[in-house]
């Protein structure tokens, strides 16, 4: 009987890029997921600590700002840094396909890198459409226009490339 | 040394498929029979029932 995934797994899965989550990736798992709480730790910790520096030097709420956000981004780069080591490390992301089912495999994977460029691109559309709004110019101005269109498609046939292209490099032929 | 690569090589079985019977990766396959991954005993006895053999022939090291 096949056992059922539950949430935890799932997320992991899609986090991960894992195709297949036995014990030994998900000991992985385990693992990178402890490398990066104690890196978090630090930081946020570090973070807190400078900002409490600022704070009692009665320095502007900027500059506390600007050093929390400067350690936000630093730990998200740290994360991914620390996440996309491992994963090459350890090969968890690797698809391993039968010789007979590759070029199936090829066609699911260009489909979905297609999805991934519709998705990104409708983001990218959404999210400029409304920073345009908030400097200023009006709902219709700023989501009718046309170089915002012409970047979203842009960013979207680039990311999309991007991705199918990662993907295409995961396979590992198997006989 | 385990002798999951003995057994497999018995079964004419490749890694890709005896990881297919058993439901892991490929790699904790190539891991285990390179001593490199230390696996469950959950994962022993599958390996062992799909393999036709038990634990003690599979793993237990002769001195």
């Amino acid at each position: 009987m096949k056992r059922k995934n539950s949430i935890y797994e799932k997320i992991v899965k899609h986090f991960f890029g894992i195709k297949q989550l036995d014990e030994y990736k998900l000991h992985k798992v385990e693992r990178i997921g402890n490398l990066m709480f104690m890196a978090d730790f630090f930081l946020l910790l570090l973070s807190v600590c400078i900002a409490g520096i600022f704070a009692t030097m009665n320095s502007n709420f900027e500059i506390i700002l600007l050093c929390l956000m400067g350690f936000d981004f630093a730990l998200v780069m740290i994360e991914a840094l620390i996440t996309i080591v491992c994963n090459i490390r350890y090969k968890l992301d690797q698809i391993d396909v039968d010789v007979n089912s590759t070029k199936q495999t090829y066609k699911k994977l260009i489909f979905k890198g297609i999805g991934m460029a519709l998705r990104f691109g409708f983001f990218m559309y959404i999210w400029m459409g409304f920073m345009n709004h908030l400097e200023g110019a009006s709902w219709q101005s700023s989501f009718t226009s046309i170089s915002l269109i012409k970047s979203s498609v842009k960013s979207g046939i680039i990311f999309g490339l991007i991705m199918s292209i990662y993907q295409i490099f995961r396979i590992k032929k198997m006989k | 040394m385990n002798r999951v690569k003995e057994y497999r090589n018995r079964q004419h079985l490749t890694q890709f498929q005896l990881s297919k019977r058993v439901g892991v990766a490929r790699q904790t396959i190539n891991l285990i029979e390179n001593n490199k991954y230390n696996p469950s005993l959950d994962l022993c006895i599958k390996l062992a029932k799909t393999l036709g053999t038990d634990l003690n022939s599979l793993f237990w090291e002769d001195e």
